[in-house]
């Protein structure tokens, strides 16, 4: 049986994309895979189609995975679970008549594993279907798949695509930043931290010092009230209606810890809670607890990373 | 002009969720049921539309038991002309393919309708396929994760954040947009529209009529919750911190 497994770059292969591969390792013994203008990936399976287009558009693009799926007699479909992967791809299931099953974090016994209930549930599914699956994987829950192979190249070029969709304005941001999905730190704030400049100023340090002394990705989160009171931009909200994120560590900082906002990180691998409230629901999912006032403690801590 | 709005009916975001005794299903008992918040900010988005256009028609669909009329009465207390119902009990375990398909149904018959919008992520199934789903069976224009959304003619202008910024963007009608959350907040039903929606039309409709054979193609097994984390260790200073971060987390 033959996979196909969507890959994304942004300089180099997405993490998502290489688990992707890890997953299809359960059901397929040939792997391909398929890029849009990149060939990052190319070591990581057999034969890999590069699509190359001078605007991306998600349906043009699910029609030339069609008929890549068409002409290889492919039966699954792999990709990490990001938002521009599932608007391809969903639309690939619409015209392929497959089965869609996204944010997947495991196999377990034939069974997929899925949390459902905006995180507070895990559910086990079995997918019984003839026709074709196309199934992401969560990011940062699966093995990152290893380099092992010479990919054979297959170039396809589109030019002068027209579409009923205009790109009017792109109000691009000032620094590239880091997405709270992909990073191995998140730090985020609350409204404990008192003011926008607060949040901005400290928490930006914090990341900046993290960042320098241990090399990881670090990105910034926020919780909803203070994205409601418009400190930061709605990107960068954790929880219910936000993202969810599982990095090795989440900072919790002036966050109390509503459960909507647990719901969106609770299954980070540490979690480190600041707060002024010992009382704070935030305790309740932290690995470590530190009760003091965010103003003076915060700047401690940063001194001391930095002197590390 | 016609709307569609598709919402769905979740549990109370506030709700802490419990399991049944079998561990098959959710306990349901005393649980409060809500119009989802992405379904809820897409509303808000068409009453907006409508505010400078009261020529255009509002629709509002959702599926689930009987009692989801109650929900469907909000919809129409808030400014929305007419409403339908799918009756369907059963309606959680539905995968992506075969709620499509009854979205798809009830669209051909009903239908059309120049702009439908839709939640981004079905946050009781955690699905985010539906619209594109939708797209590709109607074979028209979609755009996932729209924050804003303005009639100019025949298009919508619509807003939404990516991971390289904040795009604006102008498609053609008739078209798909899912809705994530937007910049402003949701208005509540006045007194006058209260009043005005017990005049207005809550159609049921069984899925017999809409002709569709349900297929089970993801079978739900065993639901669980989510481990129990270790609890908390409460450090005293930045020193016990830093000790963590080198010798527990291993980061430093």
């Amino acid at each position: 049986m033959k996979a196909l497994v969507y890959l994304e770059a942004e300089n180099s292969i997405k993490e998502a994309s290489l688990s992707a591969i890890e997953f299809s390792k359960n059901f397929c013994k040939e792997i391909y895979g398929f890029i849009v203008n990149s060939e990052s990936g190319n070591k990581f399976v057999q034969k890999l189609y590069v699509l190359e287009v001078d605007r991306f558009i998600p349906k043009i693009i699910a029609k030339e995975i069609q008929k890549v799926i068409e002409s290889e007699k492919i039966e699954y479909v792999f990709f990490g679970s990001t938002s521009s992967a599932i608007e391809v791809l969903s639309y690939l299931a619409g015209i392929t008549n497959a089965i869609f099953f996204e944010d997947v974090e495991g196999y377990e016994n034939g069974y997929f594993i899925k949390s459902i209930y905006s995180n507070k549930i895990i559910g086990s599914f079995k997918i019984s279907y003839d026709g074709i699956k196309i199934i992401g994987i969560k990011p940062k829950s699966y093995n990152l798949a290893k380099p092992m192979y010479n990919s054979e190249i297959i170039k396809i070029k589109l030019e002068n695509i027209k579409d009923d969709i205009e790109l009017i304005e792109v109000k691009a941001k000032e620094t590239k930043e880091i997405d709270v999905t992909e990073a191995d730190i998140v730090v985020s704030g609350g409204r404990g931290l008192g003011s926008a400049e607060n949040y901005h100023s400290l928490l930006k340090e914090l990341i900046k010092v993290l960042n320098e002394k241990t090399g990881l990705k670090v990105a910034l989160g926020a919780s909803q009230a203070v994205v409601d009171a418009g400190w930061i931009d709605h990107s960068h909200q954790v929880g219910q209606t936000g993202k969810t994120v599982s990095p090795l560590l989440y900072f919790a900082i002036g966050i109390s810890g509503a459960i909507q906002h647990l719901a969106g990180m609770r299954t980070s691998k540490y979690i480190i809670a600041i707060n002024k409230d010992s009382e704070a629901p935030i305790f309740k999912v932290a690995d470590y607890g530190i009760v003091a006032d965010i103003n003076i403690f915060l700047p401690e801590l940063i001194e001391k990373i930095k002197s590390y | 002009m016609r709307i569609l709005n598709i919402f769905k009916r979740v549990p109370d975001t506030y709700a802490e969720i419990k399991l049944s005794k079998d561990n098959s299903d959710i306990d349901k008992e005393n649980l409060n049921y809500v119009i989802d918040p992405y379904g809820e900010y897409a509303m808000e988005t068409s009453l907006r539309i409508k505010d400078k256009d009261s020529s255009i028609e509002l629709v509002v669909l959702t599926i689930g038991p009987e009692n989801s009329t109650e929900l469907l009465r909000n919809a129409l207390a808030l400014g929305f002309d007419i409403s339908y119902l799918i009756k369907y009990e059963n309606y959680e375990k539905l995968s992506p393919l075969a709620l499509s398909k009854i979205y798809i149904k009830f669209i051909e018959k009903y239908g059309p309708f120049d702009i439908i919008f839709l939640p981004k992520v079905d946050i009781d199934t955690n699905f985010h396929s539906i619209c594109g789903y939708l797209a590709g069976y109607l074979n028209i224009n979609f755009i996932t994760s729209i924050t804003t959304a303005e009639i100019v003619d025949n298009h919508a202008i619509v807003e939404r954040e990516t991971s390289m910024g904040k795009e604006k963007l102008k498609i053609k009608t008739p078209c798909i947009l899912s809705h994530d959350k937007a910049p402003y907040e949701i208005r509540l039903a006045s007194l006058k529209g209260i009043m005005l929606s017990k005049k207005k039309p809550i159609n049921i409709i069984e899925l017999s009529e809409l002709e569709i054979k349900i297929e089970e193609h993801i079978i739900r097994n065993t639901l669980r919750l989510p481990p129990q984390r270790k609890g908390v260790k409460f450090l005293n200073n930045a020193d016990e911190l830093i000790k963590v971060l080198k010798e527990e987390i291993k980061i430093l």
